[in-house]
């Protein structure tokens, strides 16, 4: 049996919910009051996960796809069940896209973008083929390894003399509306709504139980973390650039000059971009062939594993012509889709409410 | 059985018969063309006729011993000499058995294997049984330093060739019922003796059976180290990583079987195997136990960095200099840059050059005889060194990775890990010719997958670190206190 340690789901977790802000930032729109945006996210999404944790807890045994059909019956339930591993591999595609865009305009300048999507595909696959034990494992191992680095990198933005605090205030000068406005949706849906994919994770967790305080501590750690870089990246570069960047956390790491000694040090963030979308996208695609094995009654998840891969890289060469395109569409569409909306925040609370009626009447 | 009985001679049977020139023709068709097999005829009091078989060379046998044999064998048949019986058989027991073990056999084929793991046979014409003593002494080294494993403070003796030597190393350092050593043979030639050691009641029961099971699964003709076995119980065999631990250090084993681990002593080799084998564990020596913990801590947190860095440094110089040049400081740029400007080769090919050379000296070394090694460091030196810098093949700065490269792989503890390592460096090397830093995270991602999935003996390689057993990290991070130490249940002897 595949399965995860409490330790390791919140290693994984933290990880996947930081996941690819590290390079994108989070709630930007907001200019300098996005901090603030970020815990109000936070807090709402820390609602949202409550809510899955909830109809995984009131379905005992079953994986979240699988309450679908337990609660809506098979005409309704399997039908809304398949559209999660749909769902799942499109946003495994565009952090694949992500890749495709970040690497080659930044570190391989002159490498043909599907070779280097090809060897990430290689070690997704991989890791797939392994399993999530291992997956957890490798979390575990990294995160406090992802901790030191980002201590020293704060150490060394502070020591470059860049951090100006004044930077941060007035706060709210412009009102409540902009933080609203990137809140919801899309605060919400980044990192909070999209730990769906994680649900399907939570039934491997051993020994059972706790997984919703898991849960809760990770969302609480990711949301101040985000909040913390946020804040760092405000107080480094002004509201105006922060707003436009289109990396501003790329644009951090850029930022670091220690005695002209320690400079440009970007090569690192791609890194850890890279490795943080490689986390990402295999709890993706982990979700989706375990969702379609649960849906097909298939013995092992093992044979969807390529195809999936193949999509997934499909989906990422082909899904934006460039960034621009590619940002907008997370932007400006993606969160106001009502596959999105629904998916992640409406049918779970009709779901969670379902099965408590359910189970109140049993 | 009546004597001289000629009519049940079964030549070619398994049973024996009364006969002694039956006998004797048996083994000698059995041994045809053995000429280290030594018959002695001798005559009793009684003209009674026998002969001794052995081995020349194997059995601690001299003209003295052999004519004390005789006489003691004839004193215990002079009432009887008739048949065999209990009687003489407990007779010679009591007169011989204080200074070997002996036995008796009815059965050829047993017999025949008995001589040839070096006991002596006794044949007595009229007697279906053969007597067969027990006085193997094989010639060894006596006992050494190791020379793979030294240390700076530790004892000195190392374990050598002869397996009951061997465990006698072991059993002077722990004088208790619980240490438990079970035999084996394997290999269908050799024969080979294999010992099986543990403490009962702190090495886990499903681990000695999976211990046990393994071993008395092997089937090959021959042992000739202990590295056949490595190979034959190991789980995942495609692995460039040793998942068992090798050493020639009593002490290190003593200190393991205290951990729980199982040993599995084989004969005629010095190197015993420990398993389960995992990471860290093969990142320790037992001299972290004998120095001050401050010390020992240190030691082992440079050996993590040796470990990394005889893995990336390498590719890391091909992944900057080809890809990534703004990452390196502007004045150490250009000083990399003019050192490069005579060298005809992309970063790659001279990297890749080098580590080719220094890996083929080192193997030189290795194994040319000793007077001669002297000369490999000698063109060493010219070769990877300022030579080649003056002739524009490399430049300096790579000179200094590959030599850093070489100290760090020289700091690994275990020999078999070291080669892992320095295997693994070429496949880096590739990656970062062709992807760059991206490459180096990509390989160095299959890397971890691959040693997090992989077990040994149940155990994960990669434990206690992942998965995390926070309470066991202080003795593999770095060496607590022993006052600290003795409070976990599994401490280290």
């Amino acid at each position: 049996m595949d399965t995860i340690s409490r330790h390791q789901l919140l290693a994984v977790s933290i990880i996947y919910q930081i996941g690819t802000t590290i390079i994108f930032g989070f709630a930007s729109g907001a200019g300098r009051d996005s901090w603030l945006a970020v815990l109000i996210s936070t807090m709402l999404g820390l609602a949202i996960i409550m809510v899955y944790v909830s109809v995984t807890q009131l379905n005992p045994g079953l994986t979240y796809i699988e309450c679908y059909p337990k609660q809506f019956g098979k005409w309704l339930g399997t039908p809304i069940a398949w559209l999660h591993p749909l769902l799942f591999l499109y946003i495994a595609g565009r952090i694949v896209a992500d890749i495709n865009n970040l690497v080659p305009s930044t570190i391989l300048p002159g490498t043909p973008p599907w070779s280097i999507l090809t060897i990430f595909m290689i070690v997704i696959g991989y890791s797939l083929f392994l399993g999530l034990k291992v997956m957890g494992r490798l979390a575990e191992i990294i995160l406090p390894l992802l901790g030191i680095i980002y201590i020293a990198e704060v150490v060394l933005i502070i020591s470059s003399g860049v951090v100006d605090l004044d930077n941060l205030f007035p706060l709210l000068d412009k009102g409540w509306n902009r933080v609203w406005k990137v809140v919801w949706p899309l605060g919400v849906i980044q990192s909070y709504g999209e730990s769906l994919a994680l649900a399907m994770v939570w039934t491997s967790v051993r020994p059972k139980g706790r997984v919703g305080r898991t849960m809760v501590l990770s969302t609480l750690l990711a949301g101040s973390f985000i909040a913390f870089t946020d804040a760092m990246a405000i107080s480094v570069f002004g509201e105006e650039i922060f707003k436009r960047a289109t990396y501003p956390m790329y644009a951090l790491i850029q930022a670091i000059n220690v005695a002209d000694f320690i400079t440009q040090l970007d090569a690192t963030g791609v890194l850890y971009f890279c490795f943080m979308a490689f986390l990402k996208t295999f709890i993706y695609l982990y979700a989706a062939v375990r969702s379609i094995q649960k849906l097909t009654y298939a013995q092992s998840i093992r044979s969807f594993i390529i195809p999936v891969c193949v999509i997934a890289f499909v989906l990422g060469l082909t899904m934006a012509p460039n960034v621009i395109a590619h940002i907008t569409v997370v932007e400006k569409i993606v969160p106001y889709s009502p596959i999105y909306l629904s998916l992640m925040i409406f049918i779970p609370m009709v779901l969670m409410a379902v099965s408590w009626l359910r189970r109140k009447a049993a | 059985m009546a004597p001289n009985g000629q009519g049940d001679s079964t030549a070619g049977n398994d049973k024996l018969s009364a006969d002694l020139d039956t006998n004797l023709k048996q083994f000698q068709a059995v041994f045809d063309k053995c000429g280290d097999i030594q018959y002695r005829p001798f005559e009793l009091n009684e003209a009674l006729l026998g002969t001794f078989i052995f081995l020349s060379g194997l059995g601690n046998i001299n003209a003295v011993n052999m004519d004390l044999l005789r006489n003691a064998i004839e004193s215990s048949l002079i009432e009887q000499s008739e048949a065999l019986t209990e009687d003489i058989k407990a007779a010679i027991h009591s007169k011989l058995g204080f200074t070997s073990q002996t036995s008796w056999s009815d059965d050829f084929q047993a017999s025949v294997d008995k001589i040839l793991a070096g006991e002596l046979a006794v044949l007595l014409d009229g007697f279906t049984s053969i007597l067969l003593l027990n006085v193997k002494e094989l010639d060894t080294r006596s006992i050494e330093e190791p020379a793979t494993e030294s240390v700076i403070r530790g004892p000195r003796d190392g374990f050598q060739e002869n397996i009951s030597t061997n465990i006698s190393l072991i059993r002077r350092r722990l004088k208790t019922t619980q240490l438990k050593l079970e035999m084996f043979t394997a290999g269908k030639l050799s024969v080979t003796d294999i010992a099986i050691a543990y403490l009962e009641g702190i090495a886990e029961e499903s681990l000695i059976a999976e211990v046990k099971e393994r071993v008395g699964r092997i089937k090959i003709d021959a042992i000739l180290e202990s590295g056949y076995v490595e190979e034959l119980i190991e789980d995942n065999s495609v692995s460039p990583f040793p998942q068992v631990m090798v050493t020639e250090r009593p002490d290190k084993v003593v200190g393991n079987l205290l951990e729980g681990k199982v040993a599995i002593i084989v004969d005629n080799t010095p190197f015993v195997i420990v398993v389960p084998g995992t990471f860290f564990q093969l990142l320790q020596t037992p001299e972290d136990y004998y120095q001050r913990y401050f010390v020992a801590s240190a030691i082992r947190i440079l050996r993590f960095i040796a470990v990394v860095s005889s893995l990336l440094l390498p590719s890391l110089y091909i992944a900057l200099t080809t890809y990534h040049h703004e990452m390196i400081p502007t004045m150490l740029l250009i000083s990399i840059a003019s050192s490069r400007e005579t060298v005809p080769f992309p970063a790659f090919v001279e990297a890749m050059l080098m580590e080719v050379a220094f890996e083929g000296l080192r193997e030189a070394g290795v194994r040319l005889p000793r007077p001669v090694g002297q000369g490999v460091s000698i063109v060493g030196a010219l070769v990877i060194g300022q030579a080649a810098v003056a002739a524009g093949i490399v430049s300096s700065p790579l000179l200094i990775i590959v030599s850093m490269t070489g100290i760090a792989s020289f700091l690994f503890p275990s020999f078999q890990l070291g080669l892992a390592f320095r295997l693994l460096r070429f496949p880096m090397m590739i990656a970062a010719a062709t992807f760059g830093l991206y490459g180096i995270l990509m390989l160095m991602l299959m890397l971890l997958l691959h040693m997090l999935h992989l077990q040994s003996f149940g155990v994960p390689y990669m434990s206690p670190l992942s998965p995390l057993r926070a309470g066991e990290l202080k003795d593999v991070l770095y060496r607590a206190n022993w006052l600290k130490m003795s409070k976990s249940s599994k401490s280290r002897g």
